[in-house]
């Protein structure tokens, strides 16, 4: 009926084009204002609904665990293939049985035995064999993506039909969050080894053993998935899933207020009102798993002087940059850990905001009033943060002078050289724990190594501290350790945390199971209507 | 004329050679890196130094640019660094949908902007021509993304009456096509009103009215045919533009087309992506415009005598 309809509508319209146009013209102010009231009113038909509508505005690269850096496709990645161990929905430090049914630590914390779950299928049907958990776990840390958390592994070795032991080089606390990310799932090892025979793309097809089986991709446009009726875990309630691809994140917000889609990732701020405003949708806010800082070149220039580093500490107002930054989405965050992973502590003070100090400091050191050179990536979250910060700077009396630079060429020079007296950006966090981020910032074995330490930061205390965390078992430990390195830090000034995002999700209202994740690693089968 | 269409295909070969090696001097001299743009954030030392030996970034730029035309001489484009297919695969993925918009919004324009022309030529100074004229005006000053929304919030979201995205069904592509066509319309509107405004004025014109000619054969046979010349070349090459893939008009209405397939692969520095389906776009427009050439000759018979001669 409702087809019928457009397809006569259309007829009408491509014959009375000039009309429709001027109308179209002419008529838009008025109604933009009112559209969000006159949608959303089908959500309440959606129950018992087997068909998931997502909408992104990022398309993922690659199916193939290990090859993809994008959180959408790793999303895909949780649903296609299972790992040794699953988060749980809504939990991130919670971790559950997955493709191993139970593991177990060795005397020293390095070999991590895992009793494969038995009667596993992939989606080809073949049952999955210990063989398969080895050579896609080897497979897994040769991908890029996989590259710093391959470092750690020793040997992954079959032990007989149902276990494979994980040895690592060191008790490393955090390797089990480690092999619960996406890009360390488990395939079919016949497939792959088909796959390079034949010439297949392995980044477009697959054989997993996750809740649901890859269907279709068609570049620039969807990825179909279907449930997987077989799976261990008992067949999902929804059973398939369209992932769309929308480059322009107004379009996908109107298509949700439409109701054509249940699901999307990756809310424009200037939408958000409209879309708060709908009927049938929420908008859902997701702490993100990146802190946003501010740091500097200590090697040479203007910030070798730690007071110089004093003073900008005393100069920021996180508050202020939070709003202005982010338009106030998120939270602001001045420890050193994100709030979404292990080691975070909630009662840690930064530097309190005090423009008089900062100015005292800068008389003292006799600054001069010379430029200080702060190049910032032209996106959005970069560039707004630092027009604020430089404003704030500014105030205190330093003469800071901001070049904002398209995001490649920013990476090329900043984030890989360090070639800027200050510049701010996010950490990743590609697995749930302090050591993913802080060790590559702050250790001095890091320093000069392009992307990683390119600030020269860090010292002898805090590399032992560093290195004491990072091969400690202890939970309390590890905590106050790494609170230490960030009393240090704070004390030197080599970084300045600021603040989280938020990886907005706007949910159908009708949609049920729904738990915010800070990676995005939605998993499906939790979901129903 | 025979020879013409000989003589400008070889053409072809020293421009397409120019295209890609100006293209790969950008895409090679300006700053990024393939292998750090796919990790973002995740890029670790590591991670970096793994991706760019598995790209085949490491070798000096003329290596790589040798390496890449020797492939396209036996017809390989090369592999996208992205998604890992063809680059041939990923070009004619979008290529299809791409034609649609083109063909749809050149119709439109065409079609709308020859009768609207002629209209407003014919009764110049009349209310229906200032109407045209104005409305030319606002086509024109329009912009694209503004107007693909409105019709979007109007005519999808509001009363629900076509699919605001997608390319599913051919009505999928109605209201891309009326955004794509607005520029082009207004374009096609002045040019008709203009060339049409010079013919009618001239000798034959007068002649054939004089002789009793009906209005209709005198406008349409007489003064339409000699007037359409300039036309027939701005449809070409607005043919040609739009095959290049309208970026802002497929980004609004999520159609995966040559256009967005640009953006993406230069925004992520995917190289061979971005040469393929530009060497491609060149080689259609200089097609397109051949093409518009030989029609000239079937329009306008003393061009063909021309050729003949030449």
């Amino acid at each position: 009926m409702k087809k019928s309809l457009q397809k006569a509508f259309a007829v009408t319209l491509s014959a009375t084009l000039a009309v429709t146009m001027l109308a179209g013209c002419g008529g838009s102010g008025s109604t933009s204002s009112s559209s969000g009231s006159s949608s959303g009113t089908e959500s309440s038909a959606d129950a018992g609904k087997t068909d998931l509508k997502v909408i992104y505005t990022a398309e993922p690269t690659s199916l193939l665990p290990g090859a993809e850096a994008q959180s959408n496709g790793h999303m895909i990645q949780c649903n296609i293939y299972d790992t040794l161990v699953l988060e749980t929905n809504g939990d991130r430090t919670k971790l559950v049985p997955g493709i191993a049914e139970s593991w177990e630590y060795s005397e020293d914390g390095t070999t991590l035995t895992f009793t494969i779950r038995q009667g596993v299928k992939f989606h080809d049907g073949t049952e999955l064999t210990a063989d398969d958990v080895v050579f896609s776990l080897k497979k897994d840390a040769e991908g890029a993506y996989n590259a710093s958390a391959a470092e750690l592994i020793e040997s992954i070795e079959k032990i007989d039909d149902t276990h494979v032991a994980v040895k690592t080089k060191y008790a490393y606390k955090p390797f089990l969050e480690v092999l619960a990310m996406p890009s360390f799932g488990i395939y079919s090892q016949a497939w792959y080894e088909k796959c390079e025979a034949d010439g297949t793309n392995t980044a477009r097809s697959e054989n997993g053993c996750g809740p649901y089986k890859f269907v279709e991709w068609q570049a620039g446009d969807y990825i179909k998935l279907e449930a997987f009726e077989d799976y261990w875990g008992g067949a999902p309630t929804i059973k398939t899933v369209t992932l769309k691809y929308m480059a322009d994140a107004t379009t996908a917000s109107l298509s949700m207020e439409r109701g054509d889609a249940d699901f999307f990732l990756g809310l424009n701020t200037s939408d958000r009102e409209h879309v708060a405003a709908a009927k049938g949708v929420t908008i859902q806010d997701v702490p993100s798993n990146g802190t946003h800082y501010l740091t500097f070149q200590t090697k040479d220039g203007f910030f070798a002087n730690k007071d110089a580093r004093k003073a900008v500490q005393y100069s920021l107002n996180r508050e202020e940059i939070f709003e202005g930054g982010l338009d106030g989405i998120g939270q602001v965050s001045p420890y050193m850990v994100n709030p979404a992973h292990f080691g975070y502590v909630e009662d840690w003070e930064p530097t309190p905001y005090d423009v008089d100090q900062a100015k005292s400091i800068l008389d003292g050191m006799g600054y001069d009033g010379s430029a200080i050179t702060y190049k910032a990536a032209n996106d959005s979250w970069y560039q707004k943060p630092a027009q604020v910060i430089t404003e704030q700077l500014r105030k205190a009396g330093m003469n800071v002078d901001l070049q904002i630079m398209e995001r490649g060429a920013w990476e090329d020079d900043v984030d890989a050289k360090g070639n800027s007296d200050m510049w701010n950006y996010m950490t990743w966090g590609q697995f749930p724990d302090a050591d993913a981020d802080i060790y590559m910032y702050l250790h001095t074995s890091m320093q000069g190594i392009d992307y990683a330490n390119v600030g020269y930061v860090g010292n002898e205390e805090t590399d032992a501290l560093l290195d004491k965390a990072r091969y400690s078992v202890d939970d309390d430990e590890r905590l106050e350790l790494y609170r230490q390195v960030a009393d240090i830090c704070e004390e030197e000034g080599w970084y300045l945390f600021l603040m989280t995002g938020s990886n907005a999700a706007v949910v159908s209202d009708s949609l049920k199971g729904f738990e915010p994740h800070a990676a995005v690693f939605y998993r499906f089968n939790n979901w129903s209507f | 004329m025979l020879k013409m269409v000989v003589r400008r295909l070889l053409m072809l070969i020293p421009v397409l050679l120019g295209v890609s090696i100006i293209l790969y001097s950008i895409m090679s001299l300006t700053p990024g890196d393939a292998a750090s743009l796919m990790l973002g954030n995740a890029a670790t030392p590591e991670a970096v130094a793994k991706l760019r030996a598995e790209l085949g970034l490491d070798g000096g730029f003329i290596e790589r640019y040798v390496r890449w035309l020797g492939g396209v001489l036996t017809g390989d484009f090369g592999i996208s660094y992205k998604t890992r297919n063809p680059v041939f695969t990923e070009v004619f993925a979008r290529f299809p949908n791409t034609c649609k918009l083109a063909f749809t919004a050149i119709a439109i324009s065409s079609i709308f902007g020859i009768l609207f022309g002629v209209l407003s030529a014919v009764k110049q100074y009349s209310i229906a021509d200032n109407i045209v004229v104005a409305l030319t005006l606002l086509l024109s000053s329009v912009p694209d993304f503004w107007l693909g929304l409105m019709l979007i919030l109007i005519v999808s979201v509001k009363y629900g009456l076509l699919p605001m995205s997608g390319v599913d069904h051919w009505y999928s592509f109605v209201l891309p096509g009326i955004t794509a066509a607005a520029g082009y319309l207004a374009n096609t509107i002045r040019m008709t009103r203009t060339s049409m405004l010079d013919v009618i004025r001239s000798d034959y014109i007068r002649t054939a009215r004089a002789k009793g000619c009906p209005e209709r054969t005198v406008v349409f046979q007489h003064a339409l045919r000699n007037a359409l010349l300039p036309v027939v070349t701005l449809i070409g090459v607005n043919m040609g533009w739009q095959l290049g893939g309208t970026v802002i008009t497929e980004q609004v209405y999520a159609i995966p087309g040559i256009g967005t397939l640009m953006i993406q692969s230069i925004r992520q520095k995917d190289t061979p992506v971005v040469l393929g389906a530009l060497v491609f776009i060149a080689l259609l427009s200089s097609l397109i415009n051949l093409a518009t050439d030989i029609l000239y000759a079937y329009i306008d018979p003393r061009i063909k005598s021309q050729y003949a001669k030449g």
